[in-house]
């Protein structure tokens, strides 16, 4: 356990190095939710990311333009998030051998051993899957698609991405594990979430308790964005100032504070979305499940939805098991721990992402440059390229195992060629596409 | 657009504030914002209509059993202080169920009970709704005939609206536009039922077709429960539920006069707001008391059985 809280430091320190202060002071959020319960250090966190808030606003709008009055604050601020996450640190540590002199008195005299609910428990590979399905199968006699034989395993800490072209069975499998939707034959289990047997196999009324679902069309909402985060953490028996401190925390933490008090139809897209993660996440579930979140978000709005997921899903005291679906490879491909590729209904594969290509014949590349295709097999001659295909955007150069990208670069940067995009994706989820 | 935060008191505002903090399911139904505003507007209604006060039996209409119609003819009020209010309080009662529907309210948690104290809660407020409308006539119809005509027409809405109170436990569940359809289908079949059997079968009006819709309904309600209870729904199923939720105040007079509450099933129909029994006990008690019981119950189970995966072919 000291391993994760050391890890997570030396990452705190090293974005103060860098002087990334939004990311350092979101870590610094995710720190103190994982390693105290002291609302004092909550609120002094919540406090850090205002004023951090306030200056890039001043610096912004111009307010402030004195460069080194600048880089005092800003110093000034990666000193607060020092020294609160020292002070975490020293009381994480009293906590643990109070907790382990506790244990051994536990052991010695067995009284109730003291309340230690804040230590994280034990890592994510050694506990069951949070859900687990097995040949699970799902026809629509109507249109005639069938989702088939769908094998899968989510596992708390983990990310697993979902991919395949649209009307593949992405959104039919989400709702089949969400309980949305009956499925026609396989099995679905629950280890985790469901503590005793139930005549239909599942318990969904106890289980849904435990799942998030943001779907893929947001349903609007009545009141400001606050009311609901604080009716969702009602609604789940978080009430009076808890219910304050942690709604004020997950509107700190995804940016919304500034928004708090504005209603579903004064929100931009980019806004729903963290709306609608903030609203499934103030509960802190067991599984989220997320369909196609980036279809509508622009670069940098994705860029922040994904980074959240990814820290959120890691966290010590709470991970979350995420399901995400998308279209967007690249960005799945860099939070996922592991990936599911759907093909007309059919899981084509699924495992860990650097599994993928591990049984592979060939090499794929793909290469944006101004050549045409007679030009560019001219220059790859010689190397063991067996197909070069323009997709409409592209070139992908297919080869054997031995063709290697650094050649093909070489290749074609020793006759000046000017490359736009190249890229390896042989062990990558668009090779499945091709 | 009017910005209605400028006419909140503070004090309601911190009300609201704690209930949404400690109690969900009464801030959800909106009582205290709906008590406000309808008390309110009880006031000033109950102000304009006595602003209108007179008397116009003394003055115009010496004899108003004899010329009563004239008077109806030749003064609109009761269109004016009676049936105009009266439309404009159920366009608010429909304003409040579209709240409803935007919040995604969890209630797995609730018991039988807990149903039941919501949907208490939720028709409290379509009362509150509606009291503007009685303030109105009160203050404004001094002749007791006019009055009881429009707090008739007031309890028929408030009888026939008590669905009102269940819905937001399973609106979300369709579109608008499906529950527009739904209730368009409802009418078009109970309609070519009771032209088929007249036509057809030359069955009474008044008994047999009742008498027979009675049944189909009941019918249609084992039919939706042995799919809930199985958890074999489809989204027709779920249609047809809807149906029976919103048509079981149609329904309901008929099972009290085959229960010899009633002599006969005008009699029952009528007795929903006959002119001399308004707001009467017995009223009180076999229209609301039971309805909104039997209402909470079904829909804890049908919500219950909701939250399991639906079957769609």
């Amino acid at each position: 356990m000291n391993k994760i809280i050391s890890e997570r430091s030396i990452e705190l320190d090293l974005l103060l190095q860098d002087e990334n202060l939004p990311r350092a002071i979101n870590r610094l959020l995710d720190f103190v939710q994982d390693f105290s319960t002291n609302p004092q250090f909550v609120t002094n966190a919540l406090q850090i990311s205002a004023d951090q808030r306030q200056l890039a606003r001043s610096i912004e709008e111009q307010s402030l333009v004195n460069y080194q009055e600048i880089d005092q604050k800003n110093q000034q601020i990666a000193q607060r998030i020092a020294d609160l996450k020292q002070k975490i640190i020293e009381v994480y540590q009293l906590a643990i051998q109070v907790h382990a002199q506790n244990t051994r008195e536990h052991e010695t005299t067995n009284v109730p051993t003291a309340d230690a609910a804040f230590i994280p428990a034990k890592g994510a590979e050694s506990f069951p899957p949070i859900m687990e399905c097995y040949g699970l199968t799902k026809m629509y006699r109507k249109s005639g698609f069938t989702l088939a034989n769908i094998d899968l395993q989510l596992r708390l800490g983990e990310i697993t991405g979902v991919v395949g072209e649209n009307g593949n069975g992405k959104t039919t499998l989400f709702k089949v594990i969400t309980g949305n939707l009956q499925h026609d034959s396989g099995k679905i289990g629950f280890p985790l979430l469901q503590r005793a047997k139930h005549a239909n196999g599942v318990n969904w009324i106890e289980v849904k308790s435990e799942i998030a679902y943001v779907e893929q069309e947001l349903p609007s909402w009545y009141g400001t964005l606050k009311q609901n985060i604080q009716l969702e953490l009602t609604q789940h028996g978080i009430t009076g100032s808890q219910n304050e401190r942690d709604a004020a925390y997950i509107l700190e933490r995804l940016g919304l504070t500034e928004h708090a008090q504005k209603k579903w139809s004064e929100l931009s897209g980019g806004y729903k979305l963290r709306f609608a993660l903030a609203k499934a996440l103030v509960w802190k579930p067991k599984l989220l499940v997320i369909d196609e979140p980036l279809a509508n978000l622009d670069v940098r709005s994705q860029r922040i939805v994904l980074n959240d997921m990814k820290d959120l899903a890691k966290s010590a005291k709470h991970p979350i098991s995420i399901i995400i679906s998308s279209q967007h490879l690249h960005e799945i491909e860099s939070i996922a721990d592991n990936l599911v590729f759907l093909q007309q209904g059919q899981m084509k594969f699924s495992g860990e992402k650097e599994d993928i290509g591990s049984d592979r014949q060939h090499n794929f590349f793909e290469l944006s440059c101004k050549l045409d295709k007679q030009a560019l097999d001219g220059l790859l001659t010689g190397l063991p390229v067996t197909e070069i295909e323009h997709n409409g955007l592209s070139y992908v150069i297919t080869g054997t195992k031995e063709l290697e990208g650094q050649k093909i670069l070489q290749a074609l940067l020793h006759q000046n060629v000017e490359i736009e995009y190249f890229r390896n994706i042989s062990n990558s989820a668009k090779r499945l596409f091709l | 657009m009017m910005n209605f935060d400028l006419i909140k008191p503070e004090f309601l505002k911190r009300a609201d504030q704690y209930l949404l903090t400690h109690y969900p399911m009464i801030w959800q139904t909106r009582i205290i914002w709906v008590a406000f505003y309808s008390l309110s507007l009880f006031t000033l209604a109950y102000l304009f209509g006595d602003y209108f006060d007179h008397e116009p039996g003394e003055i115009l209409y010496p004899d108003l059993d004899v010329g009563y119609n004239h008077y109806l003819v030749d003064r609109q009020d009761r269109l004016a202080f009676g049936q105009i209010p009266l439309f404009l309080s159920a366009l608010a009662v429909f304003y409040w169920l579209y709240i409803q529907y935007q919040h995604k309210i969890d209630y797995s948690k609730l018991n039988v009970a807990g149903f039941l104290g919501v949907i208490a809660l939720n028709f409290a407020c379509i009362v509150l709704i509606l009291l503007p409308a009685v303030g109105l006539a009160f203050s404004a119809f001094d002749i007791t005939r006019l009055l009881n005509e429009v707090l008739r027409d007031v309890q028929i809405t408030l009888t026939l609206g008590l669905s009102a109170a269940v819905l937001p436990f399973i609106i979300r569940e369709f579109s608008l536009i499906e529950i527009v359809l739904v209730v368009f289908a409802g009418f078009v079949y109970c309609f070519l039922i009771a032209i088929g059997l007249r036509l057809l079968l030359g069955i009474n009006f008044n008994s047999g077709v009742t008498g027979a819709l009675f049944l189909n309904f009941w019918v249609f309600v084992a039919i939706i429960s042995v799919r809930f209870y199985q958890k074999t729904y489809t989204q027709q199923t779920k249609r047809l539920a809807l149906l029976c939720l919103l048509s079981f105040t149609l329904a309901f007079p008929y099972a009290l006069y085959l229960l010899d509450v009633y002599p006969n099933v005008n009699r029952a129909y009528r007795e929903i707001a006959h002119r001399h029994h308004i707001f009467t006990l017995k009223w009180l008690a076999a229209n609301i008391f039971v309805v909104l019981s039997m209402y909470g119950m079904f829909v804890y189970f049908m919500y219950r059985s909701l939250l399991f995966p639906i079957k769609r072919k």
